[in-house]
């Protein structure tokens, strides 16, 4: 039989989603909001 | 001689649309969401991401540094910066693969794109013919027909036969183009194109994603609901997270949908300058992808798709891209209100996906060619538009059974990229030292690579990978290796009403937990051994005879669900003329590797008398 969309369909569907255009916003915003070049030093982060 | 690349990107936003416009393709729309609804819905996701995470965002950054660091030695093509990054002759061999994959990746990709055009202008002039009121049989005929039509896929040369047909306008227009817009250069070319190209295919994907959610349940339709679409595809079937399959396929969906280790991003990335951001460009990038992939991927197709045709039909679309987007969806857009203009919209997304990873295949060639043979881009640029035809050439002429694009997929497509990852993550990790690699990925970044994966990038990803590597290939390899050979592997399935008929009269047939059983018998034919007699789709081996000719097998199929069952007529073609195609497909890959060996042999020896560090055995100068 056909299965709506239940509760654990939206809550992957909704954090999937969620989540990747988020990230995606917050790549573009910083890459937008950036210097073009930066004099950070070389290493590891903390 | 100057270490400076000839070309540099225009802006730091420009090469990040440039690299998601690589990553972004054909795949994103229609793999993933067919992917995603056969291993498990939802569930699918957990695995998905954890590919994301652990291979494919690690195996970028790495590339991504790759490729700068080959530039300020002053090489861009995959087998200098790879000789570079190994400290010797058997990366720069090695890197051969990471020219190969593009090429050979255009021989057949530029075709799927002009068939994406071809498409979108017969939406624009009226459809591609499909009657909505005929039932949905006659339905899936025309569009395969049609399909069919396009592809030449009945036999060798079919496009050529009674005239021109107008794909290979299409075809034309396409080549045309993309010569025209990788002559122009990076900053002129690809990234003009892709400056222009991602923004309008989200805003066309976000359209049509606004107009799919708010389809509700469409009269005279399927009588499903557009949560019964979403429902299909994102309710979690968590039993399927144990099944290896489920694992493999996330894993390859991730790793193809990126392009890593596709010799791209590598030849992309060395154009930069040195204090050009490579972690978050990176990651943007991925992220980018990522959107089209589970946003508009994974609410559109499928979702329109149960909404217009069914579950019954969808689900045999989603086996392979080819299906989804050139049989399944012309269905739905013949039946949606204003269809021939989303039809149109949906293509037009398609074909500049396409566009934007064509592109990006052709550059490292272009630049491969410069480098090692030290032509200007005038003869790069023939010399990458002949081979490309004659590419386009062999595939467009060995249409039959599509084998030879399939081949082609298959072997470079898909294997090879495995492999080169798998150069470029040790070379990162283990030979140049992953302290030392990520110390360098952190020159110029506006953001810190995680220490986290210090360890992902040297054991995980890696081990991983190998994981990978070993599975796709036993599960895959012995089919092509069996072609090869002149084992013929047929798959034995129920055609589209028969598959129908089972739906209809088994109730569950829609349900992930179905319980039904199969058992196959033959009935007539040349007497054939399948391999599992009860499976839903089962496959039986046959030797290539000498001047064999295709032949057909008729089956029986019994269905049972508890005290229920059925029996049904089942005949299968089987394409005995495969391993012919497919041996001689491997012969013009081998003619192409041995060309590209003796070009990297070539720049080798012509580093080497100007007295470049092509063993990487000096760090790079800043």
């Amino acid at each position: 039989m056909l299965a709506t969309l239940n509760a654990l369909g939206w809550t992957f569907m909704l954090v999937s989603c969620i989540g990747v255009t988020w990230l995606t916003y917050w790549c573009f915003k910083k890459v937008l909001t950036q210097p073009d070049e930066p004099d950070l030093p070389s290493g590891l982060g903390p | 001689m100057t270490n400076q690349p000839t070309q540099q990107w225009g802006s730091r936003l420009g090469v990040i649309l440039a690299v998601a416009g690589s990553a972004v393709g054909l795949g994103n729309f229609l793999r993933f969401p067919g992917n995603a609804a056969e291993n498990g819905g939802g569930a699918f996701m957990i695995p998905y991401f954890l590919a994301l995470v652990f291979l494919g965002i690690p195996i970028g950054w790495a590339e991504w540094a790759m490729g700068r660091y080959g530039g300020r030695k002053g090489f861009q093509s995959a087998p200098a910066i790879l000789g570079v990054w190994c400290k010797g002759a058997w990366g720069r061999y090695a890197g051969v693969f990471g020219v190969l994959i593009p090429l050979g990746v255009y021989f057949y990709y530029v075709l799927i794109e002009s068939w994406c055009l071809y498409y979108f202008w017969e939406y624009c002039t009226g459809g591609i013919g499909l009657d909505p009121t005929s039932n949905i049989d006659a339905q899936v005929k025309a569009t395969r027909g049609f399909f069919s039509e396009v592809t030449g896929d009945a036999a060798h040369g079919a496009l050529f036969t009674n005239g021109i047909h107008p794909m290979l306008l299409a075809f034309a227009t396409t080549v045309a183009v993309n010569i025209w817009f990788v002559y122009r250069g990076l900053s002129k070319g690809i990234e003009t194109v892709c400056k222009y190209a991602m923004p309008v295919m989200a805003v066309l994907g976000i359209v049509i994603l606004v107009r799919v959610l708010t389809l509700g349940e469409p009269e005279g339709t399927t009588g499903q609901s557009v949560s019964d679409g979403l429902g299909y595809l994102w309710n979690p079937n968590f039993d399927k997270l144990w099944d290896f399959k489920t694992w493999l396929a996330a894993a390859g969906q991730i790793f193809f949908s990126l392009s890593v280790g596709f010799g791209v991003i590598i030849n992309y990335a060395s154009y930069l300058k040195k204090k050009d951001d490579v972690v978050l460009s990176g990651l943007t990038a991925s992220a980018t992808n990522e959107f089209f992939e589970v946003v508009l991927g994974g609410l559109i197709t499928v979702t329109a798709s149960v909404v217009f045709v069914g579950i019954a039909v969808t689900a045999m679309g989603t086996g392979g891209s080819m299906s989804l987007g050139f049989k399944t969806l012309p269905m739905v857009f013949a039946k949606m209100p204003a269809g021939n203009l989303f039809g149109a919209a949906f293509f037009l997304i398609l074909v500049l996906a396409a566009i934007t990873s064509s592109l990006s295949m052709l550059q490292p060639t272009k630049a491969f060619f410069e480098e090692a043979l030290g032509v200007g881009k005038k003869v790069s640029t023939s010399m990458v538009t002949m081979w490309g035809l004659a590419g386009n050439a062999f595939v467009l002429w060995h249409s039959k059974g599509l084998t030879a694009l399939d081949t082609i997929d298959f072997w470079v497509g898909s294997f090879f990229i495995l492999v080169v990852a798998a150069v470029q993550i040790i070379a990162f990790g283990w030979i140049f030292g992953v302290e030392r690699g990520i110390a360098e990925a952190h020159a110029g970044a506006h953001l810190r690579i995680p220490r986290f994966f210090q360890f992902v990038i040297k054991y995980v990803a890696p081990a991983y990978l190998i994981v990978i590597i070993v599975g796709f290939t036993v599960r895959n390899a012995p089919a092509y290796v069996d072609t090869l050979l002149g084992n013929v592997m047929t798959t034995v399935a129920p055609d589209m009403p028969t598959e129908k008929q089972i739906a209809a009269d088994f109730a569950s047939h829609d349900n992930p937990g179905s319980t039904l059983t199969y058992a196959w018998k033959q009935v007539d034919g040349v007497q054939v051994q399948l391999d599992d007699a009860k499976a839903k789709k089962p496959a039986f081996p046959y030797k290539e005879p000498p001047d064999a000719k295709n032949f057909k097998v008729k089956f029986e199929l019994t269905v049972s669900e508890g005290t229920r069952s059925g029996s049904y007529p089942v005949e299968v073609e089987c394409d005995v003329e495969s391993p012919g195609n497919a041996r001689l497909t491997w012969y013009f890959l081998i003619l192409t590797i041995g060309g590209l060996v003796v070009i990297t042999a070539l720049g080798a020896k012509r580093w080497r008398a100007q007295g470049r560090d092509l063993d990487g055995l000096h760090p790079a100068k800043d």
